[in-house]
Order: structure tokens, then C-alpha cells, then sequence
């Protein structure tokens, strides 16, 4: 960790990261002191109650907030570089579709604003995103004609248009029924392998966090802050029959004594 | 994805048919109806005709009269028109100020809502007496009874945005003017046309009660003048070419709102 030899070896470098809001006219404490290393390529959870401070987290690495303390580093600079040069995509819990754009203007949208040099497109086109994620023929579709899962898959397919290094999902799978969100993690680990990109996948669903991340930071609220960071050692390409093996639900019944014992 | 064909195949059914052919008929058929019983009231009682005169009557003074009833509803419509354009335009521009700014929003907005509690027809004289009898005052006067509608549910459907639509924009290092003009503005639309159908009657409203306190022309001027005369057929006729203008702007306002919010 010192001597920090590789820039290249990490995606995410967050270091003593605070941040306060002011709520009621008194200062609160989001976060404190956390320290993070995301390696490039890794698929990491952030597992934690709801208010411990996960979404902040990911508004500070995707450069919508500033740390009050600490330094954070994304994919080898500041995280406004890697804003502006579109090399982090954003996936939201409500999908944050914009409803009066068809849905294939909606996968567009990346590179209809910002700066002109944001916007050279380097990922897939927004026709191949849609194939990637099965929404053809949903193309012409306004989002309010798309369930649930299927306005999740064309926010993820905006996500990637922009051929982003680093993923953010908040919550994405969260509003989903059980089986939806039990096919969507298995498209989503296959979307991952094959774009090698760096994930950071927030999610309050214990067994989803375990299916999906290579390690899980277990997160505690008051102040927010990291409590312990667990390993999930099973190879990929993973699939659903995971969740009957042993290791599954150690490591599951490991995590939920986590949880519980910070209460 | 079978899904996904069904809903829109059912969509776009129901907007190319519509409703059925039959169910549009009922509301003509009803009118007819009111329009026959009030015919054969008026007849079966003998009702003066300077009291309530029977529909055939007004149709005959609105066919008699119809060269003055339209020299008279150009000035109105005008009015309205120009009233309309005014206090919406406003009422947008200051939405949008009271939107960006909370300074500008506190000072305001209570004030604005005050102002709205004052009744239209005891403000009218007093624009009157500012802008005299000319259009200018009829044109204010339909453009504050439109103003505060828009301004409300423009305000409303501004703040309307979904905050994570903020941030993904924000994400996407989108500028100022873009979250405006490709998130909150269309965000508002909706709401914006709610207020503009309630603009369209509204306006046409505004004008006609700015004449009835001074013009020499307009559809509001021709009802003052048939109630003092006791012609009131034609009090009947200016009501109805009245009530005409204003069914043509929320006619107008629906077929726009049908081509703009195309995603509800
Ligand atoms: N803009 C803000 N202003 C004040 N408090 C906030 C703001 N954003 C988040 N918080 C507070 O910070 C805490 C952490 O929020 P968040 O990161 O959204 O939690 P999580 O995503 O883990 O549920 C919560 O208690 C929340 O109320
Ligand atoms: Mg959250």
C-alpha cells in the first residue's frame, strides 16, 4: 500500500474519505475516514444498511460530491478527469430513464450532451448496447411502456455506450422482483467479463452482493464507514446453482452476523 | 420481450381507434337533447322572449347578426390571443427565476400567491384606469388571469425532475443550460399544458369582462349593450360565439399537447 508502485493497478483509490452534510442546521457525518482499494477489472459490493452513506460513496467516486477529507482516485486521477473524459458510467436505482425519450434515444443520450470532446463515443453503438442487453425491440419504445426490468437493462445498456473503465451501480437490481433480479445478475456478470471493466455495485441484498462481487465491503452506518471487507473466493462465470453450495452460505451467514452485530 | 409487443401493440390500438365512433355520438346526442327540451319549455310556457328565448331564436339572431357578432370577435380573440401569449410567457420566465434562484423564490412566490387571491373583476377597473380604454388594458387583464395558473404549475413541474435524472446528467458533464433544456423543461411540459388548457378559457374570460368596464367594440361590449336593450336573442348569440373562441383555443391547446407530450 506504501509504496504505491503501479498506477495501473488501481481503479479506485479512496484514502481518510469524509463527508458531512448539514441536516436539521446541525453538521452530520456521512462518512468517515473510509479507505478503499479497488483493483481494475475487480467486481467489488458495497453492502451496508440503508443510510450508511453506500450512494455517497459512489457520488464522491463518480465526482457529484466532494469529500470534506481525504483524497480520492479514479482510474489514476481525480475523479472530474475521469467525469469528463466519460470513463465512468452510472447506473441508478430507478433507472433514471428520461421518459419522454424513446428508449433508443434514451441510450443515446451520452452523446447528446456534455462537451463535444465527451461525447465521441468509443463504446458500443446504442443499437449494439441494445442487442447486448436484449431490448431490440424495445427500441421505439417510450420507458413507460417497459416493466421494471426492462427499463434496468436499457439504463444499463446507456451505461455502456460510453465504453465506461468503471461502472457504478446504485442499487440498480433493488426495485425488481426476485426473479427479474436473479437474471439480471447473471447478464450483468456476463456483461462484466466481457468488458473487463471495474464495478462497484451497491446493493442492501446480502445473497446478490455474494453472487455477483469478487470481494464485498460491509458497510456501518453512524458515522458511515467501512467495517470489514470480505473476500467471496469462487471463480466465474458463476451461475444460479452457486447459491446451493456451502461456501455460498458461509459466506452469506458471515456477512449477516456483520450486519447484525453492528446494531 | 413478448411483453414488451403486447403493451405497445395495445397502445398503439387504442390510439389509432380512439374511442369508439358510438361513444362520441353520446355527448352531441346529449346536447340535442337539452337543446330540444329547452325548445319545447320555452314554447309549451309561452316565455317572452325578452326573458329566455327558445334556441331557434338565438340561431336566427346569430344568423341576422352574424357580420357584427365577427367584426366583434376579432378585437376579443386579439385580446385573448395577445393575453394569453403575455401571461404565460411571463408566468414561465418567472418560474424559471423562482426555480434557479430561492432568494428570488422567497422574496416572490407568497407574494404572487397573495396577488392571486384578489378577484379578476375588481382588478379590471383598475387597468383601466392605468392603461385606458384602448387594448392594452384588456390585453393585461387576460394576461393575469392567466398568469398565476401557468405560474404555479410551472413552478411545480420544474421542481418535478427526478433528482437522479440531475445527477446522470451531472455525470454525463452535461452544462447548465442542457439539464434545463433536456430535463427540466420537458419535465414541466406536462404540467405546463394542464395550466394552458385553464389559460384558454380563461383568457377569453379576461377580455370580455375588460370591456364590460370600457370599450367601444368586442364580444363583452356587444352583451352589455343586448342586456341594456333587452335584445336578448342576441345577448344569446354574443354568448355563444364567446363560448365558441374559447372551446377553439382548448381545442387548440389539446391538439398541441397531443403532438408535444407524446410519452404520457
Ligand atoms: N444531500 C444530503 N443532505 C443531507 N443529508 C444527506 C444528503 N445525502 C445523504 N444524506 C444523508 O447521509 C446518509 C447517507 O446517505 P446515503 O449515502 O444515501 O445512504 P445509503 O445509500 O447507504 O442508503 C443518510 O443518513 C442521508 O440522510
Ligand atoms: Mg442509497
Amino acid at each position: 500500500m506504501t509504496a504505491a508502485p503501479a498506477l495501473a493497478g488501481s481503479a479506485v483509490r479512496l484514502a481518510d474519505i469524509s463527508v458531512e452534510f448539514v441536516r436539521d442546521g446541525k453538521p452530520f457525518t456521512a462518512l468517515r475516514g473510509v479507505d478503499l482499494d479497488v483493483a481494475d477489472g475487480e467486481f467489488v459490493a458495497l453492502l451496508g444498511p440503508s443510510g450508511c452513506g453506500k450512494s455517497t460513496l459512489l457520488r464522491v467516486v463518480s465526482d457529484l460530491l466532494a469529500p470534506a477529507t481525504g483524497t480520492a482516485e479514479v482510474l489514476g486521477g481525480p475523479p472530474r478527469q475521469a467525469r469528463v473524459a466519460r470513463d465512468v458510467g452510472f447506473v441508478f436505482q430507478d433507472s433514471a430513464l428520461l421518459p419522454w425519450k424513446k428508449v433508443i434515444d434514451n441510450v443515446r443520450l451520452p452523446a447528446t450532451v456534455g462537451p463535444r470532446r465527451s461525447r465521441q463515443m468509443t463504446g458500443l453503438t446504442p443499437e449494439e448496447a441494445l442487442a447486448l442487453v436484449g431490448l431490440t425491440d424495445a427500441a421505439g419504445a417510450y420507458p413507460s411502456q417497459l416493466s421494471g426490468g426492462m427499463r434496468q437493462r436499457a439504463s444499463i445498456a446507456r451505461a455502456l455506450v460510453t465504453d465506461p473503465r468503471l461502472l457504478l451501480m446504485d442499487e440498480p437490481f433493488g426495485a425488481l422482483d426476485e426473479i427479474t433480479r436473479d437474471r439480471l445478475n447473471v447478464e450483468l456478470l456476463d456483461i462484466w467479463q466481457r468488458s473487463r471493466a471495474t464495478v462497484l455495485f451497491v446493493t442492501h441484498s446480502i445473497p446478490e452482493a455474494v453472487f455477483l462481487a469478487q470481494r464485498i465491503v460491509v458497510m456501518a452506518a453512524n458515522p458511515g464507514r467501512v467495517h470489514e471487507i470480505v473476500d467471496v473466493p469462487m471463480p466465474y462465470p458463476r451461475d444460479v446453482g452457486l447459491r446451493e453450495t456451502p461456501e455460498f452460505n458461509r459466506i452469506v451467514s458471515h456477512l449477516r452476523r456483520a450486519l447484525d452485530s453492528q446494531r | 420481450m413478448t411483453t414488451m409487443s403486447v403493451t405497445a401493440t395495445r397502445n398503439r390500438a387504442r390510439a389509432k381507434s380512439g374511442v369508439p365512433f358510438g361513444r362520441l355520438l353520446i355527448p352531441f346526442a346529449g346536447a340535442a337533447l337539452v337543446i330540444a327540451l329547452w325548445e319545447l319549455t320555452v314554447r309549451v310556457f309561452a316565455v317572452p322572449i325578452y326573458l329566455v328565448p327558445a334556441p331557434s331564436d338565438v340561431w336566427t339572431a346569430l344568423v341576422e347578426n352574424r357580420q357584427i357578432l365577427i367584426d366583434n370577435l376579432w378585437p376579443t380573440a386579439t385580446e385573448a390571443f395577445l393575453g394569453f401569449l403575455l401571461g404565460n410567457g411571463v408566468a414561465i420566465l418567472l418560474a424559471v427565476c423562482f426555480v434557479y434562484s430561492d432568494l428570488v423564490y422567497r422574496a416572490f412566490y407568497p407574494v404572487s400567491v397573495a396577488l392571486r387571491t384578489i378577484p379578476i373583476i375588481a382588478v379590471a377597473p383598475v387597468f383601466v384606469i392605468m392603461f385606458g380604454n384602448g387594448i392594452s388594458s384588456k390585453v393585461l387583464i387576460a394576461a393575469l388571469i392567466c398568469f398565476f395558473p401557468t405560474l404555479v404549475n410551472m413552478v411545480v413541474g420544474l421542481k418535478s425532475v427526478d433528482p437522479q435524472t440531475i445527477e446522470l446528467m451531472k455525470v454525463l458533464s452535461a452544462r447548465p443550460w442542457e439539464i434545463f433544456f433536456k430535463a427540466r423543461w420537458y419535465a414541466a411540459l406536462p404540467f405546463l399544458f394542464s395550466s394552458l388548457e385553464i389559460a384558454a378559457t380563461s383568457c377569453v374570460l379576461g377580455a370580455i369582462v375588460a370591456e364590460w368596464i370600457g370599450s367601444e367594440k368586442g364580444l363583452g361590449n356587444l352583451i352589455i349593450q343586448a342586456t341594456y336593450d333587452f335584445r336578448t336573442p342576441f345577448l344569446y348569440a354574443a354568448m355563444a360565439v364567446s363560448s365558441a373562441l374559447a372551446v377553439a383555443g382548448v381545442l387548440l391547446i389539446a391538439l398541441l399537447k397531443r403532438l408535444v407530450v407524446r410519452w404520457k
